[in-house]
């Protein structure tokens, strides 16, 4: 499909229009010409008709001396009309009539057209004979020069007429071209402004909303889009470069070590093998920060799918429990309940579940008790596993939902410092907020979603 | 006859690292390094299993896969990608892969779920039981006897013991049982699935004869008569 385009050219389009206007105004007047000629000929011809059979009957009642008398009579009466009348003998000699000299010599019978010099001027006329039982013959001229002056005047006018609307037409399609032009200059101009770098050019959408405002509407949308995912993508990489330094860098300081020539096998064995768990850890990292990153930046949002949080904590619940258990800690699962579906990203909010068990389970201390609900209240859904450990120092709490951060500052212990990172990630992609609150003692951990406005069907 | 693997993988030293491993466990492997010839290649159908490299030159493998089901070519495909994170898993099951696995891996976990994958049985098979030995589940009654005594699970362990005996005779690595039992992704540091195989260890074995769940050191857990 993408090899044939549609492409639409100002130019070529008024080429058409004034091509097919200038064929039309030809066809027009060629018609207007041959009907109009048709209509007058034909009356003319009736008139002609009428007036020889008038006369072929008077010669035969009266005679040809009267007839000719009558017509001499008529041409002195009304000299300059159209239709002129003669009378001939049988040798040619006129008998009465017209006096006209044609410039070739007469048919002997029917219609010739000929040019006759009268009143001072070469004329063409239309010159009908009909020869009379009696002898002689009958002619009668018409000059046809009005006529012909009568046809050019229609032409002209209809012409005149013809042009005047096709250069209004015209107009109006130049009007109308530049006009549509301008809409699409707009569309163009905010695109050559993104292609230049600048992603934050929208187009002016007007509020009256024709279908240009439509596609600047729609092109606006994919531009806002287009936008997030970019700097998400931006989020994504500059943290992931920011991130993946210490772990490097660690590995790197490692395998220098086990570089130098003069150290002891054992030794070089043992550096060898740190570095070896410095690239492991920074492969779950960068699992992990995948995740954050492209939480954080909304890029997850596509593989949001209905999912029952209700199943999902039960799941998670049993998974850690043992985890719990086996750190002297006593483990309150949630308490079964309905479905309680919500549109969201399963396996993350899987991993931010179990972050936090994992999290309560090695920081609240033997002897605590860890607490897992799902409570949905005032449109709100809450995932809390609740601690009653030391929980966490008022002014540290912001703090310890970034990367990275932990309070004892150990680095020996599982979790990397990302597990809450997770969690706050999970809970903003949910449109929602990873809240620690003081639980006396203890901690809450709440991942505080909004409950969806619609009852969800789950999906095949 | 010893059974036929495709597989497509670029990159040399992992394609030579896993034929290595394929050909020692006896089975018979092709090797295609570009996505549309192993399109051509699986796309008869006389691969037992496809081992599918996500990005890989001519065809990503996410588009052989969606081909050659569309194509109802029903072959299992374990996908293999650098891409580790979720939305991508999610994206390579979506498409019609059987397993994800994230480089880098060993080859005894692509061993385990190349087993797995291959042995899945058609849906229409309804078990009510499963057994090893004297160890007997009712999967409707949920009751789980081992040499006529019943014993008392838990369901999380009553789970965790019909995935270990519906892939009897097979090692299931620590991934696996996090993934396809909870869905969820292996982590490290956490020895959360050990845990549990103790507990259920303990239940299971603990004043019986003849243990039935076993350790592979480095691996996973096989539950078998055999050790």
């Amino acid at each position: 499909m993408s090899g044939t385009t549609t492409r639409l050219r100002p130019g070529a389009v008024i080429f058409l229009m004034l091509a097919v206007a200038i064929s039309a105004l030809a066809v027009g007047l060629f018609m207007i010409d041959r009907i109009g000629e048709a209509i007058i000929a034909e009356r003319q011809r009736a008139v002609a008709a009428a007036a020889r059979d008038y006369f072929v009957a008077f010669a035969h009642e009266e005679g040809l001396a009267p007839l000719a008398r009558a017509l001499d009579l008529r041409e002195r009466t009304d000299p300059g009309g159209a239709f002129r009348y003669a009378l001939y003998s049988e040798d040619g000699r006129r008998l009465g009539g017209a006096s006209l000299s044609p410039a070739q010599p007469l048919p002997e019978t029917g219609e010739a057209r000929m040019k006759i010099f009268n009143d001072g001027r070469n004329s063409p006329w239309r010159v009908m004979v009909q020869p009379l039982s009696m002898g002689g013959a009958l002619v009668v001229y018409e000059d046809i020069s009005e006529r012909i002056a009568f046809r050019r005047a229609l032409v002209a006018s209809a012409g005149v007429a013809l042009l005047v609307a096709i250069a209004v037409v015209l107009m109006a399609a130049l009007w109308l071209n530049r006009r549509l032009l301008r809409r699409m200059e707009t569309l163009a101009a905010t695109a050559h402004r993104i292609a230049e770098g600048d992603l934050s050019a929208r187009t002016e959408i007007h509020p009256k909303g024709d279908v240009f405002d439509r596609l600047g509407e729609s092109m606006n949308g994919m531009l806002d889009r287009i936008e997030e995912l970019m700097t998400g993508m931006r989020t994504v990489t500059d943290s992931l470069a920011h991130d993946l330094r210490s772990p490097l860098t660690r590995m790197r300081a490692d395998l220098s070590q086990a570089l130098q020539p003069d150290l002891p096998e054992r030794n070089r064995q043992e550096a060898i093998a740190l570095a070896h768990d410095e690239a492991d850890r920074a492969l779950a990292m960068l699992s992990a920060l995948m995740d954050i990153a492209r939480a954080e930046a909304g890029l997850s949002r596509d593989m949001m799918a209905p999912v029952d949080l209700a199943a999902l904590v039960t799941e998670i619940g049993e998974l850690f429990a043992p985890v719990v258990e086996d750190a002297g800690q006593i483990f309150v699962p949630p308490e079964p309940r309905e479905p309680l579906l919500i549109q969201g990203h399963e396996l993350i909010l899987r991993q931010a579940v179990g972050n936090l068990l994992h999290n309560a389970a090695q920081h609240a201390g033997a002897g605590a008790e860890v607490r897992l609900t799902l409570e949905q209240a005032l449109g709100r859904i809450r995932i809390v596993v609740t601690d009653s450990g030391p929980g966490i120092p008022e002014e540290h709490r912001g703090r310890v939902r970034e990367r990275f951060v932990r309070l004892d500052e150990a680095r020996s212990g599982p979790g990397g410092g990302l597990g809450l990172a997770i969690a706050a990630a999970c809970a903003k992609l949910h449109g929602g907020a990873l809240n620690l609150e003081e639980a006396h003692p203890g901690l809450r951990a709440v991942i505080d979603l909004a409950a969806p406005r619609q009852v969800l069907e789950r999906g095949p | 006859m010893s059974r036929r693997i495709l597989l497509v993988e670029d990159d040399a030293e992992t394609a030579d690292y896993i034929l290595k491993g394929l050909r020692e466990e006896g089975y018979t492997a092709d090797h295609m390094v570009d996505g549309r010839d192993g399109f051509y290649a699986a796309s008869g159908g006389e691969f037992d299993a496809i081992i599918m490299d996500r990005m890989v030159p001519g065809m990503d493998g996410l588009s052989v896969i969606k081909a050659l089901r569309a194509a109802a070519i029903p072959t299992p495909i374990i996908i293999l990608s650098a891409l580790s994170h979720l939305d991508e898993r999610v994206k390579g099951l979506k498409a019609g892969g059987d397993d994800y696995l994230t480089k880098p891996f060993g080859y005894s976990e692509l061993s385990a779920r190349l087993e797995n994958i291959m042995r899945r049985r058609p849906a229409a098979e309804v078990e009510t039981k499963l057994s090893c030995g004297d160890l007997t589940i009712d999967l409707l009654s949920r009751r789980v006897v081992r040499d006529g005594r019943v014993l008392d699970l838990l369901p999380r362990e009553f789970k965790l013991l019909e995935y270990l005996l519906r892939h009897k005779d097979r090692v299931v690595t620590r991934t696996m049982l996090l993934e396809q039992v909870w869905d969820y992704r292996f982590d490290p540091h956490t020895s959360v699935i050990d845990t549990h195989i103790s507990r259920l260890r303990k239940k299971i074995d603990e004043g019986f004869g003849r243990p039935l769940l076993h350790t592979l050191r480095g691996t996973g857990y096989r539950l078998s008569l055999e050790p």
